[in-house]
């Protein structure tokens, strides 16, 4: 028996979108810390997870990942040159973060070592995992 | 109504309303805050009575005050 059930991993990444989402929203609203160039690029490509994958659960549509992942997949990978360029990996000169907010800006540090950046890495690879083993149920499986 | 929607609007609604209720104590507890630092109130007592010991204390472990 698997661990986790794969019809429910579309609902874990919807969670996922939809925290992340509203958690960004929280960061630059509630807590007024401006988001640097890098952390907008990953909100455009995280807000319309929301939607998709929400569409997707409700019309049970197989595809969904079609759609879905190539967002995933592009804020991962923004995602990880944002962790490079915050920790220094790359230098800072190599960031699109030359005007307005840098993007090695320490902002939150909770724990010692969970910063935006992280938290953003971590919703994305949580997501493209959901994305690539869920399974949605179909009609016919309801009942049986 | 179909049990996907059911699901999607329950922890949507979970996720708003904690994101709600996290901004408006986010929200009070940074204006303590200020108040304490801006007025130099550091009667803890009376700010404890006030229900708001808990607030300043979180705000002192992440070194506000410092």
């Amino acid at each position: 028996m698997p661990i986790i059930r794969r019809e429910i991993l579309p609902y874990l990444a919807w969670v996922i979108a939809l925290v992340g989402a509203i958690g960004s929203i929280f960061f630059s609203e509630v807590m007024q810390l401006p988001p640097c160039v890098l952390c907008w690029y990953q909100r455009i490509a995280l807000y319309p997870l929301v939607i998709i994958i929400g569409c997707g659960i409700v019309m049970r549509d197989s595809r969904m990942r079609n759609y879905a992942l190539p967002f995933c997949l592009i804020g991962l990978a923004i995602s990880i040159y944002h962790n490079l360029v915050y920790y220094r990996i790359i230098p800072e000169s190599l960031a699109p973060c030359a005007q307005g907010v840098p993007c090695t800006l320490r902002q939150i540090e909770w724990l010692g070592f969970v910063t935006i950046p992280l938290m953003s890495l971590a919703a994305f690879i949580g997501l493209a995992l959901c994305l690539l083993f869920y399974k949605l149920e179909k009609e016919g499986e309801r009942h049986a | 109504m179909r049990k996907e929607i059911k699901i999607l609007v329950l922890i949507g609604a979970v996720v708003v309303i904690a994101a709600v209720v996290g901004a408006r104590y986010y929200r009070e507890s940074l204006q303590i805050v200020s108040r304490v630092l801006s007025h130099g109130e550091t009667d803890f007592e009376r700010l404890r009575r006030q229900g708001n010991a808990d607030i300043l204390c979180q705000w002192q472990t992440i070194g506000a005050f410092q």
